[in-house]
C-alpha cells in the first residue's frame, strides 16, 4: 500500500512527457509499459495519453523538471536498471518522434534498414550484458549512449531533427518480441564511476587549476564597478539583492570593505552555515550597536527579540548605520517563512541596510508580497562563475559529494537523514524506538552476513518482511495489533526513515535507507538511551 | 583563484562562522582612515561647498559617480545630488500626505461602529465589522496598525488585539496572544499601576489563556471596548476561528467584545467558510477600504501629474510600472518606490539632469553648465530635431546653437518653460478628460484611470483612438440635463476653457427655462425601429420638424462645445518627444526598472550556463560552435549543464560522467584506450572537475537528490 502511494506520482511524472511523444509518433505503436512488465504503469500510460500533448518547447522544460524528481528515484540500486532502460527507451522514442515529424510517409524500407542498424548495436551490447548481472559490464553500451548524447550537438531538440539517427520502428507482431526482448542494461553500476573520497577531493581542489581565470576576474571587476551604485541605492532606503550563477561571497566581502570604509558597521551573516539561527543575527546586530559585552536580555521569543532589537535601534541614536551582509539569504538555515519575515522586518528599519546574495534559482518563492514589500529589494545580476566552494565546504556535506559521485545512492543519508533520525527517535515513544531498533538490528544482521562494507547502503536485499517485523514486534510487546503496528510505521515513513517495497511474492519488505555505518550509529544511539 | 578563496587564515575560519561583525583587514583599515579623514564631517560639509574641492562628501559618500567621462566638475555633481534630495523629498512628502489620508474614511467609520457597538444595539450577537481590505496583503498589516492606533490612542475606545494567521495554530495560542495584547501596558492609555495590580492580584492564579483575565481588566476599565481584530481571516484556521467566536460569544455578557474581520477576497467566500450557527451569532456592518485604483490615481496625480513634480515619467517606463502594478503588486507603496527609483537613476546617471534645477533658478544655468554639458546637450536627439526644424527658417540661429555655447545656454530656460507648460497642460487636459468620463459613463467599466491614460497620451495620437472617440460621441448624445451637469463640472476645473463652459451652461439654462420639456438635440433622436432606409429618413424628418427653435439652438451649442473640446484635446495630447530637452524632463528608460524590480534568476542562471561566453566574453566559449557539439573549453559546470539539457528525463550517473569526460578532455582523448590508466592523477583530476559542479549545482539550482 504504502509503496504504491510513494512511487506512483513520480512514475506519472516521468511518463507524461514520454507519452506525449508517443502520441506524436502515431503510427508506431510502441507501448513502453509492456516492456516494463508492470501492469500498473499501463494504467498511468493511458492516463497520460489522455492529457493534452505539449509543445516541444514546454516538453523541453518539463523534462528538466522531471529530472529533478526522477533522478532521485535512482536511489535504490535495483531500480537503477529500470531507470536506465527507461531513459534509453526515451532516447529511442525521441528519435522516432523526430522521424515522425519529418518523414511520416517515408518509405518503410529505410526504416527497416535503420532498424537493422540499431538492432545490431543493441544486440551486440545486450549479449555482453544480459547475463552479466546488474553490477557489471555495462560499460560497453554506455559510451555508445554517451556518444549519441554528444554527437547530436548542443541543441538537442533541433539537432535531432536535423539528422535523425537510426530509428527503431517495428510494426506488427514482431513488435511484441522486439519489446519483450531482454533489454540491454546500458548503464553502469557505481563501480564504474571513479570513487572520490572527501580527502582526495580537497587535496585535488588545492592543486586544481581553474579555467577562464582572467575572464572571471574581468567579470567580477565589472561587478565591482557597480558597487558605488549599490551603496547609493542602500543610502536611498532600498536593499540590494544579488542573483546569478556563481559564488558571490568574494564580491560581497569586497563590498563589505567599501561599506566599512563609509563608516558603517558591517554584520556578516553566512546563510550557508548550517547552525545559523535568526537569534544569532539579532544578537550580532545588538552587539554591533552596543558592543560585545552589553549584557542586555533580548527575550526568549524570537518575536520579542525582534521587537527589542528594533526598539534598541530606535533609541540608540549615534547616527551609525548597520549594514547587514547576508551571504545566501536562501541558505538552508534561513529557508523558512518565519525567518524571512523576521529578517524583512529587521531590514525595513531605516538604520539597517541589507545586502544579500541568493543562489537558488527559486529563491524568489521564499517571499510573499508583504515580506517583499518590507525587504524593498532592488536586484542585480551578479553572475560570477566563481565555484561555490565556501558555501558547501562544511565537512559533513562532503559526505554528500561521495553520495553524488557514487551514483546518488544515499539520498537521505549524511545530510538530514541519519542525523535527523536521532532527533525523530528522541521525540517518539519507547515502543516506536524499540520497533526501529528491531528493524535496524535485523537489517544490520543481514548486512553483516552478506559481508557488506561500511559504506554499503541499506537496500531491499537486507530488508525485513512486513509479517516478520510485525511478529518480532509482537514478541517484544512493542505492538499489540496490526493497527498499532501501522501507526508506528507511519511515523517512520513520514520522516523517510524507512522505505518499503513489495517483493516478487507480493509481500512487503521494509528497510532503513541508510549506510551501514550510519545504521550502526543509530542502533548505538537507541541502545544507549 | 581558488587558493585565494580558501585561505587558511582568519578570514577562512570566519567563512564558517554563522555571523560576525566585519573588521576591515589591515589594508582596508588604511583605506578607511583615508576615507574617513576626507569625509569626516559629511553632513555639515555638504551645506557649505568649497568650489575647489572636487571630493564632495555628500554625493560621493552615496556613491554618485563623476559622469561625462570624468569631466563633470564637483559642483555639478554635488548640485545633481542635492537636486535629487530636494525634488524627491518634495514629492515624497506630498505623496505621504496622500497615503496617510487614504484610509481616514474607513478608520472613522470603524471607530464610529465600535463606539456604538453594545448590547442595546446588537443584543446577544457579537458586534462584527467585516473589513474588506482588498487583495494587497502587504497593506493589510499597515491598515490594522492604523486601526489599532486610531482606536487605542486617537479615539480611546478600548483595546485592540490584532490576530494573524500565524497565531492561529491553536486556540490556546490565539487566546494567549489576544490576552497579552489587551492587558499589556501601553503608554498613555491608563494608569500603569492599576493594571499591574489587577494583573498580579486575581489574575495570578489563572492560566495565561483564560478569558477571565480580560474580564478582570474590564472591571478596572469600565467603558473600554475589547476589539479582537483578525487580520487575515482567509488564512486563519477555520476551526480555531469558530472556537474563538464561540468563546467570545459566551463571554459577551461579561466583556464588551467587538470583532473585526479582515477579508481580502469577498464576503461570500467568508460566509462559506463558517458554519451557519456561527454566522448567526454575528451582527454588524461591512467597511470597504478605498479601492486600489482610486488611491493609486490619487497618488499618481500628486506624484507625477502635479505641476510641482518636475520630473515626469516617460510612456514606456510608466507602462512598465503600471503593468507590474496591475498584474502583480497592486500597492501604492511599490509605485512610490518605483517612482523613487526613476528619480534616483535619472539623477545618478544623467549628467544633464542638472538642468531640472534651473526651472526656478535661471541664473545658475551659465554658472553650472560647463562646456562638456553643452556638448552633451548637442548629442541629444531632441537637439537634433530642434536644429532640423529651425534650419529652414532661421539658419543663423541654428548655426549659433551648434557653435556657440552661450547661445545654447540661452535657449535652455525657454525650453524648460516649454516643457513645463506642456506637462501642465497635459495634466489639466487629463483631469478634464477624466471628469468627462466620470460624468458620461454610468458604469465605470470603460473608464481609463489617469495613470493609464497618461502613457497613452504621451505617445500621441490618443485623439484618434476608439476610447477617445467613444467618449466624444457619448458626450454628444447626452440629455440636456446631464449635459448641463457635465458643463458645470467642467467649469469648476481650473482650465482656460472654464469661462467658455460656464457661459455655455448659462445659455443652455436660458433655453431650458423658455421651454417646458427638456431640450433635445438632433443627436439624441430615439433609435429607429423602422426597417427601410426611406421610412427611417421620413421618420427622422418628422422628428426633426417637431423640434423647436430652442432645440435647434441647443443642438448648435452642443456641436460647438464638442468642437471646442476636441480641439482642446488635440492641441494638448501631442506626443512629448517633439519637445526640446524632453530627455531631461521625461525619464523613460525601461532597462533598470525591468531588471531591478523583477529579477530574473532563472534566465540569468540558464544563460550563464548554456552560453557562458555571454558573460565571460572569451573567444572559446562563444556560441559560435553550434554544430560541433559542446565545447570542452567552457567551464565545467556549463558543460555538465548542457549535457544535462541534452539528456532525457533520467540520467545515468555513469553516462553523464563518461560523456563529461569525453567532452571536457577534448577530441584527442576520445580515442584513448579505456585500459590506459597510467595517469591516475589525471583521472582523479577529471573526477574532481566532474564532482565539483555536480555537487555545487545541488544547492543552488537543478539537481535534486531526494
Amino acid at each position: 500500500m504504502k509503496r504504491k502511494r510513494e512511487d506512483a506520482p513520480p512514475t506519472t511524472a516521468s511518463d507524461t512527457p514520454r507519452h506525449s511523444r508517443v502520441k506524436d509518433v502515431g503510427d508506431a505503436p510502441i507501448t513502453p509499459s509492456k516492456a516494463n512488465g508492470t501492469p500498473r504503469k499501463v494504467a498511468f500510460a493511458k492516463q497520460a495519453i489522455g492529457k493534452s500533448p505539449r509543445t516541444p518547447r514546454a516538453k523541453h522544460i518539463d523534462t528538466n523538471d522531471d529530472t529533478e524528481d526522477d533522478i532521485s528515484r535512482a536511489l535504490p540500486i535495483r531500480n537503477v536498471r529500470n531507470l536506465i532502460q527507461r531513459s534509453i527507451r526515451e532516447d529511442l522514442l525521441d528519435d522516432e518522434d523526430a522521424e515522425g515529424f519529418e518523414q511520416e510517409d517515408d518509405n518503410l524500407a529505410r526504416r527497416i534498414f535503420a532498424e537493422g542498424d540499431d538492432d545490431d548495436d543493441d544486440a551486440g551490447s545486450s549479449e555482453g550484458e544480459s547475463d552479466g548481472g546488474m553490477g557489471k559490464g555495462s560499460q560497453a553500451t554506455t559510451p555508445s549512449k554517451a556518444r549519441r548524447g554528444r554527437k547530436p550537438g548542443p541543441k538537442p531538440k533541433q539537432k535531432k531533427e536535423q539528422s535523425p539517427p537510426p530509428v527503431v520502428t517495428i510494426e506488427g507482431p514482431t513488435a511484441y518480441f522486439e519489446q519483450n526482448r531482454g533489454r540491454p542494461k546500458p548503464s553502469s553500476s557505481n563501480a564504474t564511476v571513479p570513487p572520490l573520497s572527501p580527502k582526495s577531493y580537497f587535496r585535488l581542489l588545492e592543486s586544481h587549476e581553474e579555467k577562464h581565470v582572467p575572464d572571471i576576474e574581468h567579470l567580477s571587476s565589472l561587478h565591482s564597478a557597480n558597487m558605488n551604485q549599490w551603496a547609493f541605492e542602500l543610502s536611498e532606503g532600498f536593499n540590494v539583492l544579488l542573483y546569478g550563477y556563481g559564488s558571490k561571497r568574494k564580491l560581497l566581502m569586497e563590498f563589505a570593505e567599501l561599506e566599512a570604509a563609509l563608516g558603517h558597521t558591517v554584520v556578516v551573516v553566512n546563510g550557508y552555515v548550517g547552525g545559523l539561527t535568526i537569534r544569532d543575527i539579532f544578537n550580532m546586530v545588538v552587539n554591533a550597536v552596543l558592543g560585545a559585552n552589553h549584557g542586555m536580555r533580548l527575550g526568549a521569543n524570537v518575536n520579542d527579540m525582534l521587537e527589542s532589537v528594533l526598539q534598541l535601534l530606535d533609541e540608540h541614536d549615534d547616527g551609525g548605520l548597520i549594514t547587514l551582509l547576508v551571504h545566501s539569504i536562501d541558505g538552508a538555515a534561513l529557508r523558512t517563512a518565519q525567518v524571512q519575515a523576521l529578517l524583512s522586518q529587521l531590514a525595513a528599519h531605516k538604520k539597517v541596510r541589507l545586502v544579500a546574495s541568493s543562489d537558488n534559482i527559486l529563491a524568489a518563492l521564499l517571499w510573499d508580497s508583504s515580506t517583499l514589500t518590507l525587504f524593498n529589494f532592488v536586484s542585480h545580476d551578479a553572475t560570477t562563475f566563481v565555484p561555490y566552494d565556501m558555501e558547501i565546504s562544511a565537512a559533513d556535506e562532503a559526505e554528500g559529494i561521495v553520495d553524488v559521485i557514487s551514483g546518488g545512492t544515499g539520498g537521505r543519508s549524511g545530510r538530514s537523514g541519519a542525523k535527523g533520525v536521532k532527533y525523530v527517535l528522541a521525540s517518539l515513544t519507547g515502543n516506536a524506538k524499540n520497533l526501529y531498533r528491531i528493524l535496524v538490528a535485523t537489517q544490520l544482521l543481514a548486512m553483516e552476513e552478506d559481508g557488506a562494507s561500511k559504506d554499503r547502503m541499506g537496500v531491499e536485499a537486507y530488508g525485513v518482511g512486513y509479517r516478520a517485523l510485525y511478529q518480532k514486534g509482537l514478541e517484544e510487546f512493542v505492538c499489540s495489533s496490526d493497527l498499532v503496528f501501522k501507526t508506528l510505521l507511519k511515523e517512520f515513513y513520514d520522516h523517510q526513515m524507512i522505505t518499503s517495497r513489495r517483493d516478487l511474492q507480493g509481500s512487503e519488505v521494509m528497510w532503513a535507507p541508510f549506510r551501514k555505518e550510519e545504521l550502526e550509529n543509530i542502533l548505538e544511539d537507541i541502545l544507549l538511551n | 583563484m581558488d587558493t585565494d578563496n580558501v585561505p587558511a587564515d582568519e578570514s577562512g575560519s570566519l567563512a564558517h562562522q554563522a555571523c560576525y561583525i566585519y573588521t576591515p583587514t589591515s589594508e582596508a583599515v588604511l583605506k578607511k582612515r583615508k576615507a574617513t579623514s576626507s569625509s569626516q564631517t559629511p553632513r555639515s560639509k555638504r551645506e557649505r561647498i568649497d568650489p575647489t574641492d572636487t571630493d564632495v562628501p555628500g554625493a560621493q559618500g552615496c556613491g554618485f559617480p563623476t559622469l561625462l567621462r570624468d569631466l563633470e566638475d564637483g559642483n555639478a555633481l554635488n548640485a545633481r545630488y542635492q537636486l535629487l534630495q530636494r525634488l524627491w523629498g518634495d514629492v515624497e512628502s506630498r505623496t505621504n500626505d496622500i497615503l496617510a489620508q487614504v484610509n481616514q474614511e474607513t478608520l472613522q467609520a470603524i471607530s464610529a461602529f465600535i463606539q456604538k457597538a453594545g448590547p442595546d444595539v446588537y443584543g446577544q450577537k457579537i458586534p462584527t465589522g467585516l473589513v474588506l481590505t482588498g487583495p494587497n496583503i502587504a497593506a493589510h498589516g499597515a491598515l490594522f496598525q492604523q486601526i489599532e492606533s486610531h482606536i487605542q490612542t486617537v479615539d480611546r475606545l478600548g483595546r485592540v488585539a490584532i490576530l494573524t494567521s500565524k497565531d492561529s495554530t491553536n486556540l490556546k495560542n490565539v487566546l494567549k496572544k489576544a490576552i497579552k495584547s489587551i492587558t499589556e501596558i501601553h503608554d498613555g492609555f491608563e494608569d500603569e499601576d492599576e493594571i499591574v495590580q489587577a494583573k498580579s492580584g486575581r489574575g495570578a492564579s489563572r492560566f495565561n489563556y483564560d478569558p477571565e483575565i480580560i474580564r478582570d481588566w474590564c472591571s478596572t476599565h469600565p467603558n473600554a471596548k475589547v476589539v479582537i481584530a483578525v487580520q487575515d481571516t482567509e488564512a486563519f484556521d477555520p476551526v480555531v476561528l469558530v472556537d474563538l467566536i464561540t468563546i467570545l460569544h459566551q463571554y459577551l455578557s461579561k466583556i464588551p467584545f467587538v470583532l473585526l474581520l479582515g477579508i481580502a477576497t469577498s464576503e461570500e467566500i467568508f460566509y462559506e467558510k463558517l458554519p451557519y450557527s456561527i454566522i448567526r451569532i454575528l451582527r454588524g456592518d461591512r467597511f470597504d477600504v478605498q479601492p486600489f485604483e482610486k488611491s493609486m490615481e490619487q497618488a499618481f496625480n500628486e506624484a507625477v501629474l502635479s505641476p510641482q513634480s518636475l520630473l515626469k515619467l516617460g510612456p514606456r517606463v510608466a507602462d512598465l510600472i503600471f503593468e507590474r502594478q496591475k498584474d502583480y503588486t497592486r500597492s501604492v507603496g511599490t509605485f512610490v518606490m518605483a517612482l523613487k527609483y526613476a528619480y534616483m537613476s535619472h539623477f545618478y546617471a544623467n549628467a544633464l539632469s542638472l538642468i531640472l534645477g534651473f526651472a526656478h533658478d535661471e541664473d545658475s544655468v551659465s554658472k553650472l553648465l560647463s562646456d562638456v554639458h553643452c556638448e552633451a546637450i548637442r548629442n541629444l536627439p531632441s537637439f537634433k530635431t530642434l536644429v532640423d526644424s529651425i534650419i529652414p527658417t532661421f539658419p543663423g540661429r541654428a548655426r549659433d546653437l551648434l557653435t556657440s555655447n552661450a547661445a545654447l545656454k540661452s535657449a535652455i530656460p525657454s525650453a524648460l518653460q516649454e516643457c513645463q507648460r506642456y506637462s501642465n497642460n497635459l495634466a489639466e487636459a487629463i483631469s478634464l478628460f477624466r471628469k468627462i468620463q466620470s460624468v458620461i459613463s454610468q458604469q465605470k467599466a470603460g473608464d481609463i484611470p489617469a495613470y493609464e491614460l497618461y502613457s497613452r497620451v504621451l505617445v500621441g495620437e490618443f485623439t484618434t483612438r476608439p476610447a477617445f472617440r467613444d467618449a466624444m460621441l457619448t458626450t454628444k448624445k447626452l440629455s440636456s440635463e446631464r449635459f448641463l451637469v457635465l458643463l458645470s463640472t467642467l467649469a469648476e476645473l481650473p482650465s482656460e476653457l472654464s469661462s467658455t463652459f460656464s457661459a455655455t451652461a448659462s445659455k443652455i439654462q436660458a433655453l431650458q427655462s423658455s421651454k417646458s420639456t427638456s431640450l433635445i438635440s438632433e443627436f439624441v433622436l430615439p433609435a429607429s425601429h423602422r426597417t427601410t432606409v426611406k421610412s427611417n429618413r421620413v421618420r427622422l424628418d418628422r422628428l426633426k420638424s417637431g423640434m423647436t427653435s430652442q432645440d435647434t439652438e441647443y443642438s448648435e451649442i452642443v456641436t460647438s462645445t464638442l468642437q471646442t473640446l476636441e480641439n482642446y484635446f488635440k492641441e494638448r495630447f501631442k506626443p512629448y518627444n517633439t519637445l526640446f530637452l524632453h530627455e531631461i524632463f521625461f525619464y523613460d528608460l525601461r532597462s533598470p526598472h525591468s531588471q531591478v524590480f523583477a529579477a530574473k534568476p532563472r534566465p540569468a542562471i540558464e544563460r550563464a550556463l548554456s552560453r557562458p561566453g555571454d558573460y565571460l566574453g572569451c573567444e572559446c566559449c562563444g556560441g559560435a560552435g553550434d554544430d560541433d557539439g559542446i565545447d570542452g573549453a567552457q567551464p565545467y559546470t556549463a558543460i555538465l549543464y548542457q549535457l544535462y539539457l541534452e539528456s532525457p528525463a533520467l540520467i545515468g550517473v555513469y553516462d553523464l560522467w563518461s560523456a563529461f569526460r569525453i567532452v571536457s578532455s577534448g577530441e584527442k582523448d576520445d580515442q584513448r584506450d579505456e585500459g590506459d590508466s597510467d595517469d591516475d592523477e589525471e583521472e582523479e583530476e577529471k573526477a574532481l572537475q566532474y564532482a565539483r559542479p555536480i555537487y555545487q549545482q545541488y544547492p543552488p539550482t537543478f539537481l535534486s537528490r531526494d
